[in-house]
């Protein structure tokens, strides 16, 4: 920054400081604004005096520290109202209702326009962008009549409120914040600090600045900082200080990235309806117009961070042929590719993120998704691509419904759909790649490493004293919330059913028994549930609430356990079904000898820590050991014992107890050997 | 006072409408809460009021009950006054169903009309307002500026559009229904956002929704039980008052399908049972449409 600028701007400001400070102690008028119950706001806010005459308003100036925002308040007090169409300072009764919309969404953030544009053209434009995004404006100085003369409509109704001829009447914008703060933040007169972190954190306001000010203006103008607005200086008509130059079409983007104020679309355009009423609607072969992925085509779909310059807001690109070129019950092959840009937004979400994308197709009333990465489904029905759905929307979609649901990670977003074959194919393998770094990074982490694991009481609504445990080596029991999962869950709304759980002092470290774990779940758990050890199927195993992928349960005739999976619909060597033991171990009771847990807890190096681990399971249903197949087959060599995948019996090799012990006898299973369960 | 201490509230005291004094119009407030154990176990408060509910475009309202009031159907605000002084209610509850209609803009009208039956009532009011984010916002604050200063209860925040309502409470100091769909979770998420946004703990009242007895109010009445156990444990961010409104009795099967000779005394039956249930589950509110069912319900409770 230009050294000379910067001095000439806090030239400025100190002789308008100077000046102000001179007037107000000479002030004689009586200042006071009509129809409010606050006083002067400003002032009243920041030091809890209410303002009657001149004298109260010098000490009140004295006591805020010579804020210059008091002094201009109470100068502008002393002056009396403006004509129509200006508005001055504005009554209690109507401010209400500029809060209200503030409260209620309909107006997601402020701005003041003071000065005087060399071109009426560009302060249009900007009030324009303004009134689009949602923001409520307020004028003073000579953009007001540079504006009437370019044919802006002005007025509350427009959104552009039109405070006073002289740019000091921004001062009302001042005060409408304080009253703002409040009438609806509960900021009680006085508290300074109060009033500063509602400014910050809840009235987002900016202020855009046209030349032409004042020295007394420009003092005013940069007082406005400390209520956390940044001043963004348009014409280049000032530089240096702490304002900052931009170009008048960048004016209101930046106001608004400065204060983190978001725009959030609600109507997606496509030619289909969009809501999770159509989630479970699936769509059969002979309602199906064109299908990708499900074994005829290669097809997967891909969410990356990428960026922020790498990525067009809202870009749909579609590669090959739409919809529309290929005959009816066709099937194309499908990459989706999610490219997502934002300050919040980290690789560890991706899978989160991408996660998304099988729930929202299947909103889309004629669109629909199963499985997930390189495994995907994708179907378009008859009906909408009669309607006109092409793949691109489902794009559109995409990039709309992803945004709507994680607007603080995602500041861009842009999707790729491509139905090239050979563009396709060449993705895939970069594509695997990210898949296997991901399950790495995941694979990777230990629950030593981490300080805080993180709760999930979603189903409480069925299973009301049960809490799940979610802990980088014990995803929750349902298999759909993994640690990370949980992470970001609770980034995103922190106040849901994903909460962090403060590990605390060690109990017991085998069993996996943690003092912070069990004070979260007593108290979350309403008293129920007292003591949860996370590795133990004995000595307080976890509740269950009815998700369960499978239900692990101890043979005490074999000294090992058993695990059978939702799917498998036989009897278990327990004589009993899945459906039958699930009764069991459900709703939230804890029940020794049995647990609930997901299929990838069966590949932790945490699973049964206490009782031995792995090498305690002696059955589970072939669909499930060929489902878990090569990842079983390397945990077991990782725990030093490779040969115990032919060793774990099945419903054929055992279907009763009986045959089960006769089998492990056969196959010398090493729980026989190990120390008795009960 | 400290957490633990014995003098602790379990439930919120929340105050319902506003006298001159208070700075409304009423004649009487309530004060409702202020439990300390479960209901009809010797440590509740026992102050449990019975709404006559009402509305300002009776099209959609329940056959059996436009039948019983006749023209007043047509008059809100002498159906206001009816319910008050001929049947007996604590407080009427107004519900807009006008803004259902296709296309609602008569804003004005839900001014005027709830000036009007604050005219003619001498208690406090509850409103429904819209329940349809387009109307929302100008509905809300048409009814909240109209009764501004009467601590009117306004209905019904949920969890993707409470901010309506809330602002509206916030700028005319009124107090809130946060409905959530038969979970305690929601509930309780609900209650929270609403603080975050700025309402105040005790101008929240929780709607746990109702369903009709035998259809589904066995569900409204474990979360209710849930609700005020969780709140008796110490969960502060569930430790309001609740509020039941049975609105789909009227509407089953048992009701509609009724010989004419027999339909107000169905219609009066599965009220009055499932309202009842509600007292029983824990609610300090109830709200129902058949004026019958007012006297029923307020003899048992004096009994």
């Amino acid at each position: 920054m230009n050294e000379i600028e910067t001095d000439l701007l806090d030239a400025a400001i100190e002789r308008g400081r100077i000046r102000l400070d001179a007037r107000l102690q000479t002030l004689s008028g009586k200042p006071e604004y009509p129809d409010t119950a606050y006083a002067l706001p400003v002032t009243y806010a920041l030091t809890g005096i209410a303002v009657r005459d001149a004298e109260g308003a010098r000490e009140a100036y004295r006591q805020s520290g010579n804020n210059l925002l008091v002094a201009c308040e109470c100068l502008m007090a002393a002056e009396g109202a403006v004509e129509p169409p200006y508005t001055g300072f504005i009554p209690d009764t109507v401010l209400r209702q500029l809060g209200y919309t503030l409260v209620d969404g309909s107006v997601i953030g402020l701005g003041l326009i003071v000065g005087r544009p060399e071109s009426p053209d560009a302060a249009a434009a900007i009030c324009r962008e303004m009134q689009e995004k949602y923001l409520l404006t307020f004028l003073a100085g000579g953009v007001v009549e540079a504006l009437s003369g370019a044919g802006v409509r002005l007025g509350l109704e427009y959104r552009l409120v039109p405070l006073g001829p002289e740019s000091a009447r921004g001062i009302h914008f001042a005060d409408i914040l304080a009253r703002i703060a409040m009438m609806f933040g509960g900021v009680k007169p006085g508290d300074a600090s109060a009033l500063l972190v509602y400014a910050a954190e809840r009235a987002k306001a900016f202020v855009i600045v046209f030349p032409g000010l004042t020295d007394e203006e420009i003092a005013f103008v940069d007082s406005l900082r400390a209520l956390g607005m940044p001043i963004l200086t348009v014409d280049g008509g000032y530089r240096g200080g702490e304002w900052i130059p931009v170009a008048s079409g960048e004016a209101v983007q930046k106001g608004m990235d400065l204060r983190g104020i978001r725009v959030t679309i609600t109507a997606i355009p496509i030619p289909m309806a969009c809501s999770p009423a159509f989630e479970g609607k699936s769509i059969r072969k002979e309602e199906m117009y064109v299908e990708f992925g499900g074994g005829r085509t290669p097809a997967f779909e891909l969410l990356r961070t990428q960026p922020r310059e790498e990525v067009e807001d809202g870009k749909v690109t579609v590669i090959g042929p739409e919809v529309d070129d290929v005959p009816a019950g066709s099937a194309l092959p499908l990459a989706i590719l999610v490219d997502v840009a934002g300050e919040r937004m980290k690789p560890d979400y991706e899978p989160v993120l991408e996660r998304r994308i099988h729930t929202f197709i299947n909103y889309g009333e004629g669109s629909w998704h199963v499985a997930q990465r390189d495994l995907i489904w994708v179907r378009l029905s008859k009906d909408a691509v009669a309607k006109g759905v092409r793949i691109r929307d489902i794009g559109t979609l995409l990039a709309h419904k992803l945004k709507m649901e994680f607007p603080d990670h995602i500041e861009a977003i842009q999707v790729t759909l491509v139905t090239d074959r050979a563009k396709v194919e060449e993705l895939l393998p970069q594509a695997r790649e990210i898949y296997k770094r991901r399950d790495e990074r995941i694979a990777g982490m230990k629950d030593d490493d981490v300080e805080v694991f993180y709760s999930c009481t979603l189903c409480q609504t069925f299973a009301p004293n049960h809490v799940c445990i979610i802990t980088p080596e014990r995803p929750a029991l349902c298999g759909a919330i993994t640690w990370l999962d949980a992470r970001i869950a609770h980034e995103i709304t922190p106040s849901g059913a994903n909460q962090p759980v403060e590990k605390g002092e060690v109990i017991e470290a085998l069993r996996g028994e943690f003092a912070g774990v069990n004070r979260f779940v007593k108290k979350t758990s309403h008293g129920e549930t007292e003591r949860v050890s996370l590795y133990s199927i004995i000595d307080y195993p976890m509740t269950a609430c009815g998700c369960f992928e499978c239900i692990a349960a101890i043979v005490p005739e074999v000294n090992g356990v058993l695990i059978v999976n939702r799917d498998y619909r036989g009897e278990t060597p327990l004589g009993m079904t899945f459906s039958t033991l699930a009764g069991t171990i459900g709703g939230g009771a804890q029940t020794p000898g049995f647990l609930g847990i997901a299929k990838s807890y069966i590949l932790s190096e945490r699973f049964l820590q206490a009782e031995g681990g792995i090498a305690r399971v002696v059955w589970m249903p072939t669909s499930l050991r060929e489902e878990l197949g090569d990842r079983l087959r390397e945990r077991l060599a990782a725990a030093g014992i490779p040969e115990m995948y032919e060793k774990i019996a099945d419903e054929v090799t055992a279907p009763t107890i009986e045959d089960l012990i006769a089998f492990l006898e056969r196959v010398e299973h090493p729980a026989l050997a190990m120390k008795p369960l009960i | 006072m400290s957490e633990n201490s014995p003098d602790k509230l379990a439930i919120r005291e929340v105050r319902l409408g506003a006298t001159r004094a208070e700075g409304g119009t009423r004649e009487v407030s309530y004060v409702i809460g202020g439990d300390r154990g479960l209901p009809f176990c010797g440590n509740d408060a026992g102050r449990r009021l019975v709404a006559l509910e009402i509305c300002d475009d009776p099209a959609i309202w329940p056959p059996v009950v436009r039948n019983y009031v006749g023209d007043l159907v047509n008059n809100p605000e002498d159906w206001a006054q009816a319910a008050e002084r001929r049947y007996g209610a604590d407080l009427v509850r107004l519900n807009f169903t006008s803004t259902k209609k296709r296309g609602f803009n008569a804003f004005a009208d839900i001014a005027s009309t709830t000036e009007r039956v604050l005219e003619a009532t001498t208690r406090p009011l509850i409103i429904e307002g819209s329940n349809d984010p387009q109307v929302d916002s100008e509905v809300f604050r048409r009814c909240g500026e109209a009764g501004e200063g009467e601590r009117l209860l306004l209905g019904t925040a949920e969890a993707d559009r409470y901010r309506s309502v809330a602002a509206a409470a916030l700028a005319y100091g009124h107090l809130v229904i946060a409905q959530s769909p038969i979970d305690v979770n929601l509930a309780k998420q609900l209650n929270i956002l609403l603080r975050e946004t700025g309402v105040p703990e005790d101008r929240i009242v929780i709607d746990p929704y109702t369903g009709a007895l035998g259809y589904g109010f066995e569900y409204s009445y474990s979360v209710m039980e849930r609700i005020r156990l969780a709140a008796i444990a110490g969960d502060d961010d569930l430790a309001m008052p609740m509020i039941s409104a049975p609105t789909d009795t009227l509407s089953i099967r048992e009701v509609r399908e009724a010989a004419p000779e027999e339909q107000d005394a169905m219609a009066v039956a599965w009220e009055f049972y499932t309202a009842y249930s509600a007292f029983v589950a824990g609610a300090s509110v109830v709200c129902v449409r058949h004026p019958l069912t007012v006297e029923r319900l307020k003899k048992v409770l004096e009994a």
